[in-house]
This record gives C-alpha cells, structure tokens and sequence, in this order.
C-alpha cells in the first residue's frame, strides 16, 4: 500500500507532468523534484544497500537520502533538482554502479 | 576563467549583505549558490513565496529588500551550482549542468551558513521523520504543508514553525519538547543571524501565548524518543514525558535541536577550526572581522558561529532572592542588576534586557497583564530552589495542632485533585500558581 502524502494538497495548479517509476506525478513550475514525489505520496525515494527505506531528510543538499535517477542519470539529488515537463524519475534500490572519470 | 574583485559563496542573508555592500563600494561581485534562486535557507524563495504564503510572517517577507538590492550592474549571480574546490589564490571550481568552470578574485567571502543539527535516535531515518527546518524548506518553496505534524526537539524554531503551520491552517497535533524551562532562555539566543530578530520576534509575537490559545498540547522535558512506521505508512512516536511513557501517531515528525555552521567549504579551502563550547559545534577560527587565517579567504554569517555568542542580558532586582538564582541558574548570562523592580520591567519593555526574573505573580499583575507587557509573556514557572528561595509558602497554625495542619493540607489535596483549584487558578491566572516543591519535600 502507498501511503497518502504527509503535506497537505496545495491549491496553486500543478501544470507539469513528470513520471516516477512509469506512473504519472503532477508537479508546480519551480518544484525540487523532492518536493513532487513528497506531494504525491508518504512513500519511500529509494533503499539503501542493507535495504532501509529512505526519503528526502533535509531538503538542503547536505545529506544525500533524496538520491534518485532522473532521466537516466543514477544518484542525483531530488533537493536540488528543479522539475521540467516530462521527466523520467526512477526509484533507486540498493547500490548504483559509479559512473564519471576519464572514460565517461 | 571569471575575474572579479569578490568572490562570494552562499547567496543567503550574509551572502546577498556583503554583495550588496562591496558592489555599492564599486567592487565586481560574483556570487555562486547551490540552490535554484538565492535566498538561502532562511530566506528560501523570498522573491517568489512572500506575498502568496503570507502566514510565512513578517520576519521572512522582510527578505525580500536583501534579494531587490542584489539587483546592481557590479554583481553577477550564478545559481544551481555546484562549488567543489577551493584554492589559495583564491580560485573557486565550479560546475553546474556537467561543465566545470573556475573563477578568480583577491578576495573570497565564505558565507555557507548553517545547517540543521542532525537529531539521530531509533527510527530518525525513517519516512515520514524530517528536521522541522526541512519542512520549512518545503513550506516557502513548494508551499507543502505538513499534516498533522508532531513537532519535536528543542529551541525557538519548533515554536516559529508550529505558529506558521498554525496560521496557514494546518495546526501541528503536539509539541515534544527536550528542554527543561531555564534552558529556554539560552536556547533563545541560539538561532541563525538571519533570525537574530527572532530574540524579538519570538518575544514580539508571543509565540508560546498563541500556541497555548490554538489549543496545542505540549509535552515538556521529553526524552527517550523512537519512531517505528505504523501499518498506514504513518509514525508511531513514542518518548517518556516527566516520567511518563507517550505515545503519539502521525504521517509526520519533525524533529529539531538547533542548527550547526556549515563547515564543508571553509574546511576545503584549508581554514582551521575549533570547537565551540557554547554552542557545542565546531566553527572555523576567524577574528572580528572574519578573517580565516588564509589570506585572501573571509567567513561570515552562520558558517562563522551561530548568533549563540551573544549573551542573553537577565534583569533581576538587586539583592532580592531572585539575584541568587538568576547568577545561579543562568551561567551564560549577563546578570542586569536593578534597584527596583519596577526599572526591571521598564528596561524589559525598552529592549535593553532580553529577560528578567521575578515573583510570577508580580510579572503577571505589574507587567504582563499591562498594556507595556502586551508582545511578552511568561516562559514558566517551575523555579525551585532552597539555597535562593527557601521551602516555599505555607499556612501556619499553633504549635502542635497537627489535626488542622493535616486537615488544611487534605483539603488543599483534595481540591488539586478534583480540579476545583485548576478551575480558580485559570479564572485569574494563565498560568498555574501553585509551582511545584523542593525535592523530597
């Protein structure tokens, strides 16, 4: 069962579609993608590689547990990622392979 | 490459001052900020959430003027980026969108500010537990309000935060609170600079007054916190309150135990840092004007040390019990000694002490209830202490007649019970006269 969003719903129009695991999530222009997920549901973002539950913790940049892949790209803060139309956000479970470096 | 005269990190209140003042000066400022506008934490999307979230108050609408001066030909501003090194020259990498750009200048302004103390106990990780000053974060920027929330921890900003949710029609369901009362005072000046106004504003606005009035139970000197996830995917909370075991569920804990300088940059740019007693964190070592130690490199605001320096000036009458507490009970403060009561709570309502101590009663009746003590309001009264304030007040009778004694102290007993003096005390007083005792009395 998802559980239903901890925030109360917000009056101001949600115009921008993204997708989080294939299904669809409304978002506000100027949305952190963390503030999105957290408005469609009290879910978990992600788990950690022992299997803990995680969400987006302090909202600042500092703490990392709001990791998800956006449009491909593994890891990525949810804080500090503005929302943009048609956005393909995928839920991370346990470790991510690290990408970057000469080869990338 | 980038050349300015001042290269500035952080655009929150400390930030956006400095740019602000060194452009007026003439000087090219280039400042870079993490986030997606400036602002920082404490002023969080001022420029775009002030006039929709009024109930965000004044203290944060005041932002706005600090954003409007940021608007000068001699500053560029650069945000949603990430500065990832800092080197003697000074030059700053940064990088946003996948390319890394490097900027130089004389000067280096660090102004990263703070950032929540975390508050680890069973079940801190979990969804659904977040720092209250997370939920703030999403209250000014995505106008998300919590539901239901219990908030829990210590410190002026669980009261801000549960008077805005309050305002915007989304009351918290309790307050948890860690502190024992005289921390209270203390705690009082350990809040970001950005809301040194709340020294007054959490006076001004006699927070406690108007979380008391929307009906909010608190439960005071918690301890013993654990979150477990509930079968509806809320927070089951529970926690020992004076002795008690507590039990609260809700979608959301906010918990919160003050705030901490961001350290990250002024340690990568090689700044040496110390440990600050008062306010339990470690800071980097600046002199008066900010200076780090490496040339061309200056801290200021929050990363600097939080505004818990300041002491709390505390008015008591001179001479008077109250003195022998105040010097106790209060190491941190200034002790502001008077000749009379009544220049106490003159200087109270002039600004010139942040505090001061007294009967309750006297508080209540020559002040608070006056048109001067209006935006104050009492912090509470469980004061005991037999060196300063002996065993308390009683009822005499003749020597030996224990019967009357025992018949005053059950009927005094029997009216605690039945409610009948909690019903007399709230027709005359807000707050409960009776105190409490010394111990093993």
């Amino acid at each position: 069962m998802t559980p239903a969003s901890r925030f109360l719903t917000r009056p101001e129009p949600q115009t921008l579609r993204l997708t989080l695991d294939g299904m669809p999530v409304a978002a506000r222009p100027g949305d952190t993608v963390a503030a999105a997920l957290l408005a469609q549901s009290g879910d978990a973002f992600r788990e950690t590689a022992s299997g803990a539950p995680r969400t987006a913790y302090c909202m600042m940049g500092v703490c990392f547990d709001c990791l998800v892949e956006i449009d491909g790209r593994p890891n990525t803060q949810a804080c500090m990622t503005v929302v943009r139309d048609g956005m393909t956000v995928r839920r991370q479970a346990g470790l991510r392979p690290l990408e970057g470096g000469r080869d990338d | 490459m980038t050349e300015a005269d001042l290269i500035i990190i952080g655009a929150g209140p400390a930030g956006m001052s400095a740019a602000a003042t060194a452009a007026r000066g003439g000087a090219r400022v280039l400042i870079l900020d993490e986030q997606p506008r400036p602002g920082g934490q404490i002023y969080r999307d001022v420029g775009v959430a002030a006039k929709h979230r009024p109930w965000l108050g004044p203290d944060y609408a005041a932002g706005a003027a600090l954003l409007e001066a940021l608007d000068h030909d001699g500053i560029r501003i650069e945000t949603g980026v990430t500065v990832w090194r800092v080197e003697v020259g000074p030059r700053v990498v940064w990088s946003r969108d996948g390319v890394s750009r490097i900027a130089q200048a004389p000067q280096l302004l660090i102004a990263t500010g703070a950032q929540e103390r975390p508050v680890p106990f069973p079940g801190w990780t979990l969804p659904g537990v977040m720092p209250a000053g997370a939920a703030q974060v999403l209250m000014k920027s995505a106008g998300l309000l919590p539901r239901g929330a219990v908030l829990a921890g210590s410190g002026p900003l669980l009261y801000l935060v549960a008077v805005q949710l309050i305002d915007a029609g989304a009351p918290p369901r309790a307050l948890v609170e860690t502190q024992r009362r005289t921390d209270l005072l203390r705690a009082a000046r350990h809040l970001p600079r950005g809301l040194r106004d709340a020294a007054t504003l959490w006076k001004g606005l006699g927070l406690l007054r108007r979380i008391a009035a929307a009906g909010i139970p608190r439960h005071p000197a918690a301890s013993g916190f654990r979150a477990e996830t509930a079968s509806d995917g809320g927070i089951v909370f529970s926690f020992t309150s004076r002795g008690r075991a507590q039990r609260i569920e809700t979608p959301l804990l906010l918990t919160h135990q003050g705030v901490v300088p961001s350290t990250h940059m002024s340690r990568s740019a090689g700044v040496e840092h110390v440990w600050d007693h008062v306010q339990k964190a470690v800071r980097p070592a600046v002199d008066g004007w900010g200076a780090a130690g490496v040339p061309g490199i200056h801290v200021a605001g929050d990363g600097a040390g939080i505004a818990g320096a300041e002491a709390a000036r505390v008015g008591v009458q001179r001479g008077a019990k109250h003195q022998c507490y105040a010097e106790k009970t209060f190491p941190d403060a200034e002790i502001v000694l008077y000749g009379t009561q009544e220049e106490v709570f003159r200087d109270l309502a002039l600004g010139r002490i942040d505090a001061q101590l007294s009967d309750s009663l006297i508080a209540q009746e020559s002040f608070l209830s006056t048109e001067e003590g209006a935006d104050y309001t009492f912090l509470d009264g469980d004061h005991i202490d037999v060196e300063c304030y002996g065993e308390g007040v009683g009822i005499a009778v003749r020597k030996g007649d224990e019967e009357l004694a025992r018949a005053f102290s059950d009927a005094i007993a029997a009216i605690r019970e039945n409610g009948t003096y909690a019903a007399i005390n709230d027709a005359y007083f807000p707050f409960d006269i009776y105190g409490g005792r010394p111990e093993g009395m």
